[in-house]
């Protein structure tokens, strides 16, 4: 009796230790990225803006660069990481296919199209308007990529229609996206290109708060049903079973995964492969049943965005490079390791 | 049967071919009477020579003068459509090396048309290209008489301007993401020879992507911005920088775009006012 109250109190506080590791690596992460940049600021210096025992003086246009432009963008590329691995774990649970991820559904693309439609539109660049016309036209155009898989879908929430049906809308969209690129001016078509691959650049302190209340929205729901999930995970018959409504539930998620996109494609563009990647890091560094994965995946991937950002201003010294080509050469190499290993185990058995 | 038919074709297309080949020949005793000109510099430069009413097609853009904005248009900087050229029959085609595409202007040369390539690279190119094109149109002593006063006026803003006090700029070419020229673009002679000194002269590309807070660390004293097609591009964003002198002092200039970025003739009025400019803030 004794030792199974031990037993269980320890593995919480270890699961306490491991999660306290997690934020203070995301915290760490972040300082450090905000070190990083064109103009020469150091650690200390970002030290001693952030921390409020710090008694050292800074120049006041380091301490404004530091705050009000790299600390939003550090912010913002966490948060970016975080929303959209959080929207591939859950697509992957109630799909119960490792491939899907924000992408798949055709969310992002239809997101993108509608950014870009906008941006192409406005021409010229106002910076006020035309964020909100970005975010807006982000939110039609993801609500209309999942009206259109919904409506296909039925009442059954059939994975396989579901995954097609995304597919499909995923091309349609991404082939309007390339129309409107074609059709612009080259020095829009390159900023509009630039945008469609991902960037952090505009973050602002006011532009964070709808991505960041969201997020923690859709994190405490996703938590808030990680019973239910888990009960798909084993199978619609089984989901069912226990008493889970299993194609309200599908749906559900997948509207909810859709608006987490649409808020982050508005503000940072489409960025791929974090939503694939990080949450199969995260199922390989824990046990699947693990009560708050959604936790894990959403710090890891917010500290795998940060990083991410990092190597994107600092890799070339003339251009920012695009974030989602970064997410995707490193995803891409990921995905092929894990093939290989897994293939070789294979061999060995 | 088959054999036959597709034999006849190839001598045929050869025929044609040919014909076009011989007709190019004598192109150089017969000024260009049907022209199309792929740029809209080049159409300002033919206006300019008085063989405007020759252009009998061109491309996106060319705005300048206004009954430049009649010509029909057959291309863009992505694609120009052959099909239309052949059947316009023209005896020259001006093409732009950097602003029309490769394959297209190939595929004009293949076929045996009369292609001018207009290779201006620095902003004297400019006199050049008019002798080129006077003699192409048999306008040459017109050609000749512009190169010559092109080439005076410039010399002239220059040897006025360019050893005076430096004045720091910022070129806003773009906004998202934030763009703009170095030592190497042939924008920055402009405000090389008006006495500027453009803030990102060392980097190592022409049109470099530049960070914000690189320029708030460099400290510009003007911040150029150029309209786009006519639309104004945002500078909202460094209203919140009043560290930077350009904002603090209200030294961010407008211009027009289409005079600094396009090898017209015009270009020297846009230097006028970019030398006239900085000259005032150099001694305010």
């Amino acid at each position: 009796m004794n030792s199974s109250v031990y037993a269980v109190s320890s593995a919480s506080a270890k699961g306490v230790g491991r999660l306290l590791l997690f934020i203070a690596l995301a915290l760490v992460s972040m300082v450090f990225a905000i070190s990083f940049g064109a103009a020469a600021i150091s650690f200390q210096d970002v030290w001693s803006v952030l921390s409020p025992f710090s008694t050292q003086d800074i120049e006041p246009l380091k301490e404004r660069i530091i705050l009000e432009l790299r600390a939003p963008r550090a912010v913002l590329a966490f948060l970016a990481g975080a929303g959209l691995s959080l929207a591939g774990a859950v697509l992957q649970t109630v799909t119960r296919n490792p491939l899907s991820d924000p992408y798949l559904f055709g969310i992002s693309s239809g997101a993108s199209f509608g950014a870009v439609l906008v941006i192409a539109a406005a021409g010229s660049f106002s910076i006020w308007g035309v964020n909100i016309g970005i975010t807006a036209g982000a939110f039609v155009g993801s609500a209309l990529s999942v009206l259109l898989v919904v409506s296909m879908v039925g009442n059954g929430a059939q994975i396989e229609r579901m995954l097609l049906a995304g597919v499909a809308v995923s091309f349609m969209f991404g082939a309007a996206t390339s129309l409107v690129l074609y059709l612009s001016d080259p020095l829009a078509a390159s900023s509009l290109l630039f945008w469609t691959l991902g960037s952090f650049t505009r973050a602002s302190w006011p532009n964070l708060i709808l991505p960041a209340l969201i997020i923690v929205a859709c994190l405490v729901i996703f938590l808030a049903y990680s019973r239910s999930l888990r009960a798909v995970l084993a199978g619609d018959e089984n989901a069912r079973a226990l008493g889970v409504s299993v194609g309200r539930l599908r749906m559900g998620m997948l509207l909810l995964s859709s608006l987490l996109t649409a808020t982050l494609v508005a503000n940072c563009g489409g960025i791929g492969f974090v939503g694939l990647m990080i949450p199969h890091i995260v199922r390989r560094l824990l046990a699947q049943k693990q009560e708050n994965i959604f936790i894990y995946t959403a710090l890891l991937g917010g500290v795998f965005m940060v990083w991410v950002d990092v190597l994107a201003r600092t890799l070339s010294d003339n251009a920012e490079l695009p974030i989602g080509v970064i997410t995707a050469a490193i995803g891409s190499v990921f995905f092929l390791l894990v093939l290989y290993k897994k293939d070789s185990r294979k061999g060995y058995q | 049967m088959r054999m036959r038919s597709v034999l006849s074709l190839l001598v045929l297309l050869c025929g044609v071919q040919s014909k076009v080949l011989m007709a190019n020949g004598s192109d150089l005793a017969v000024p260009a009477q049907r022209i199309i000109a792929l740029s809209p510099h080049s159409v300002e430069l033919l206006f300019l020579l008085g063989v405007g009413d020759r252009i009998v097609a061109t491309t996106e853009y060319a705005d300048y003068p206004e009954q430049a904005k009649a010509i029909p248009r057959i291309g863009s900087h992505s694609s120009i459509q052959i099909e239309r050229v052949l059947e316009l029959d023209p005896d020259l085609i001006v093409v732009w090396e950097s602003g029309n595409p490769a394959q297209d202007v190939q595929r004009m040369i293949d076929l045996g048309l009369n292609v001018h390539m207009s290779r201006t690279k620095v902003l004297l190119d400019i006199a050049g290209e008019l002798e080129t094109l006077g003699a192409l149109v048999g306008k040459k002593e017109q050609g000749e008489a512009l190169a010559k006063e092109f080439r005076q006026r410039f010399l002239g803003l220059s040897e006025t301007y360019q050893n005076k006090a430096p004045v720091s700029f910022f070129y806003q070419l773009w906004q998202q993401p934030l763009r703009t020229i170095a030592a190497g673009s042939w924008i920055n002679t402009v405000f090389k020879h008006c006495g500027g000194a453009n803030i990102f002269d060392d980097a190592s590309t022409d049109y470099p992507q530049v960070s914000i807070e690189t320029v708030l660390i460099k400290a510009p004293q003007v911040i150029v911005v150029p309209s786009h097609h006519g639309a104004d591009i945002g500078t909202d964003m460094w209203q919140a920088w009043p560290e930077i002198p350009a904002v603090k002092n209200e030294h961010i200039l407008f211009f027009e775009g289409d005079l600094l970025h396009r090898f017209s003739y015009r270009v020297l009025d846009g230097m006028e006012q970019v030398c006239t400019a900085f000259d005032r803030i150099r001694n305010s």
